[in-house]
């Protein structure tokens, strides 16, 4: 009782202030392309998980934004990134914040729980495509709006030993693969050709893309049983003659740090383990192979961080302008440079500072066969049911063709969970 | 003596009262008021969610018979077997150090505990690498005597080696913890009752059939009980093992799908943001363990008042 009463208060005190900041800008706005005018001054919190060398390359940006804007402040605040942590601050009101840089995953949750706000007024999906990449620009559009702006996007792609192996030898379609897998094994007993996951949903998630299959889409419709994934399947299962029948996350990032794997398949997170593993000098990289029978490029998910505004933001336009300024080319380049990250803004990641950085250029580039990572609440009806259907395949438990049809029928029964009674 | 006036009394307990209010009563109403609606993330902000009754568990118990009922079952052999072995590997290692004979009984009698004190989620990862297929101790082992590089049991990818796996890593944590309390229990038997039954000719085996076991009993009823209702509950050293797995429908329950794994994989498809599905899981989860401490507490007469000594 209190609590709704306490909430009804605080969202009187919210409309009134914000009708009220309408009321001003709606009197001080004169000009202007976009139809607002920004009105450079108060305080902006933002959430984020940034620590260390991370942060002090944003805070760079933010200091150079509040230098530039001086009535404008600006508070970082590190907190574990928490769909229910969110909802729970914005209900209370108190210490909520204007921004929150999110995984672009959490989008469709978030937006549903109505705790972040669309901004298609101040960034089209015109914009953004021009400015971001074509993945990180679809991948923060939810039911037909723009509820953020990215930041950087991650991606998986294929990582080798450059003493082990060299760049002509690797593959480039799927048939090359399984055959690289066989021959390598054969000529070096006791190590592996490639290594990843295959129990992982994410990691292997660009396979079943580039068979035509697709995990969820907005209306939780799932593609896992179609016959393209049931191929998909098939051909994940034919590698488990080659590979150790354990293999997984840790197990796959092991074999390739002790060189005993030549190469493996993983993101922007896991360089400076391998880096400091096998030696700078002996990491290469290739873009994952294309399927033969599609002729499509295997297409990871494009994630990253994306920046939101939150439903009781004071100054919306105030915040996309801090996010826009963020993320603009010159900004990316440097913060990109200094974190290793990968831009989401197009010209940043065609920058040549960008081009010439081996490590940020090789993803930037696998970024291009990439799918966004679908952005929607339903996907979190995927995850388990995919990751047990892997491990059943992988092992040999099951055929492909039921694990598919089993996960299948387990992420509608989820999606029914999620979209209610 | 000193007279204290009831609204005196009650006064004093108020605090505590409130604070157990606050921290106990509160959380177990507002469990049982969510599993009767539909909240959920999506509306818990909108605030438009409303009652739906017993909806919520209707839907889970409707797989009570696929799923539920044998997850209980698979739950109850496994706590059956564990505790089974656990008392005959605690009795034996508890005799054995019971033995003044035996050299550095005190070195023995420390070293026994380790695997106890061990943080279980250590010890369960390094078992999880002694079974591994490929790259485990037990299946190179294997490999060495039978000369054969292509031996080995897939002990956590087949269902039945797998069962065998999470009862020997649950066996390896918690048979310590028996020998440490038979070993009591023995020494505080006199001696002077086997050399007694001795002189009347009782053999060895009669002598622990007719005097060690039944004074044993009293010692191994209760850790029998509480064992029985952790390894009812066994979630996180399952879990890093195996997960639940195998599968070979992945629509069933696993072969290592005990009750809270189960609830566990059943939460993360989907119903993860689903609160009234979630808080109705609780309540079908406690009611589960509340017969099960119940029916400890039967077997070692905790609650009856004329408890024996």
């Amino acid at each position: 009782m209190l609590s709704k009463k306490r909430f009804a208060l605080s969202m009187v005190v919210a409309i009134t202030a914000t009708a009220m900041l309408l009321a001003a800008c709606g009197s001080s706005s004169t000009s202007g392309s976009s139809g607002t005018s920004v009105n450079y001054s108060g305080t902006i919190t933002i959430w984020d998980d940034w620590t260390g060398a991370y942060l002090s390359a944003k805070q760079q940006i933010v200091n150079n934004f509040m230098q530039q804007y001086p009535n404008v402040k600006i508070n970082l605040v590190t907190v574990n990134l928490d769909d229910n942590k969110l909802i729970t601050t914005e209900k209370s009101g108190v210490n909520a914040p204007d921004i929150v840089a999110f995984p672009v995953d959490h989008i469709g949750t978030l937006a549903t729980a109505g705790v972040i706000q669309p901004i298609d007024s101040y960034e089209s999906a015109a914009q953004l495509a021009q400015t971001y990449t074509a993945p990180a620009a679809a991948g923060v559009q939810f039911n037909n709006h723009v509820y953020g702006i990215p930041e950087v996007t991650e991606i998986v792609t294929m990582f080798y030993n450059k003493s082990m192996v060299s760049a002509s030898q690797l593959p480039t379609t799927t048939s090359q693969m399984l055959t690289f897998e066989q021959t390598y094994a054969q000529q070096h007993p006791g190590d592996y050709g490639l290594v990843w996951p295959p129990n992982d949903a994410y990691y292997n998630a660009g396979f079943f893309y580039a068979y035509g299959a697709s995990y969820i889409d907005g209306q939780g419709n799932t593609q896992i049983g179609s016959p393209a994934s049931v191929q998909a399947a098939t051909f994940l299962q034919s590698f488990n003659q080659y590979l150790p029948k354990s293999l997984n996350n840790q197990t796959a990032s092991a074999l390739f740090s002790e060189g005993k794997a030549a190469a493996t398949i993983d993101g922007p997170w896991a360089y400076d383990t391998y880096a400091k593993a096998i030696g700078a000098n002996n990491v290469g990289f290739a873009v994952l192979p294309t399927v033969d029978s599609t002729n499509k490029p295997i297409s990871p998910f494009v994630g990253g961080k994306t920046f939101m505004v939150t439903k009781t933001a004071t100054n919306v336009p105030l915040d996309v302008a801090f996010m826009k300024y963020f993320t603009n080319e010159s900004n990316q380049v440097t913060m990109c440079v200094a974190t290793g990250e990968i831009p989401a803004n197009l010209a940043a990641g065609n920058n040549p500072q960008i081009t010439g950085n081996a490590v940020i250029s090789a993803f930037f580039a696998q970024t291009k066969n990439g799918v966004p990572f679908p952005n929607t609440p339903y996907m979190s009806a995927v995850w388990t049911p995919m990751a047990n259907a892997l491990v059943a395949d992988f092992q040999g438990n099951t055929t492909p063709a039921a694990a598919m049809s089993q996960a299948q029928s387990l992420i509608q029964k989820g999606v029914q969970n999620i979209s209610g009674n | 003596m000193l007279q204290v006036k009831k609204p005196t009394i009650a006064l004093f307990l108020l605090p505590t009262f409130l604070f157990i209010a606050l921290i106990n009563i509160f959380p177990i109403a507002y469990t049982v008021y969510i599993s009767l609606t539909n909240e959920n993330t999506f509306n818990e902000f909108l605030q438009n969610y409303h009652f739906v009754g017993l909806k919520n568990f209707q839907s889970i118990l409707s797989e009570a018979n696929t799923a539920l009922i044998p997850v209980v079952l698979l739950t109850l052999l496994y706590v059956a077997i564990c505790i089974g072995s656990f008392l005959i590997i605690g009795m034996l290692t508890a005799m054995i150090l019971n033995d003044k004979r035996i050299r550095g009984l005190k070195i023995w009698r420390a070293l026994i505990i380790l695997p106890w004190a061990m943080p279980s989620f250590v010890t369960a990862l390094i078992w999880k690498f002694l079974f591994d297929y490929n790259f485990g101790p037990f299946n190179n082992i294997l490999r060495y005597f039978t000369q054969n590089v292509n031996a080995g049991v897939n002990w956590l990818g087949s269902p039945i080696p797998a069962f065998i796996a999470v009862v020997v890593v649950n066996l390896w944590l918690s048979y310590p913890f028996f020998t440490i309390v038979i070993l009591g229990a023995l020494q505080s038997i006199p001696e002077e009752l086997n050399d007694a039954a001795k002189v009347d000719g009782a053999s060895t085996w009669q002598r622990f059939r007719e005097v060690t076991l039944p004074l044993l009993v009293p010692a191994i009823t209760p850790i029998t009980v509480m064992s029985g209702i952790t390894t009812f509950q066994m979630f996180n050293t399952v879990w890093l093992i195996t997960a639940g797995g195998p599968f070979t429908d992945i629509t069933k329950p696993g072969a290592t799908d005990f009750v809270m794994l189960y609830f566990y994989n059943y939460f993360t498809t989907g119903a993860f943001t689903n609160y009234g599905k979630a808080a109705a899981t609780a309540i079908i989860v406690f009611i589960l363990l509340l017969i099960a401490i119940l029916a400890g507490f039967r077997l070692t007469g905790f609650n009856r008042e004329e408890t024996a000594k």
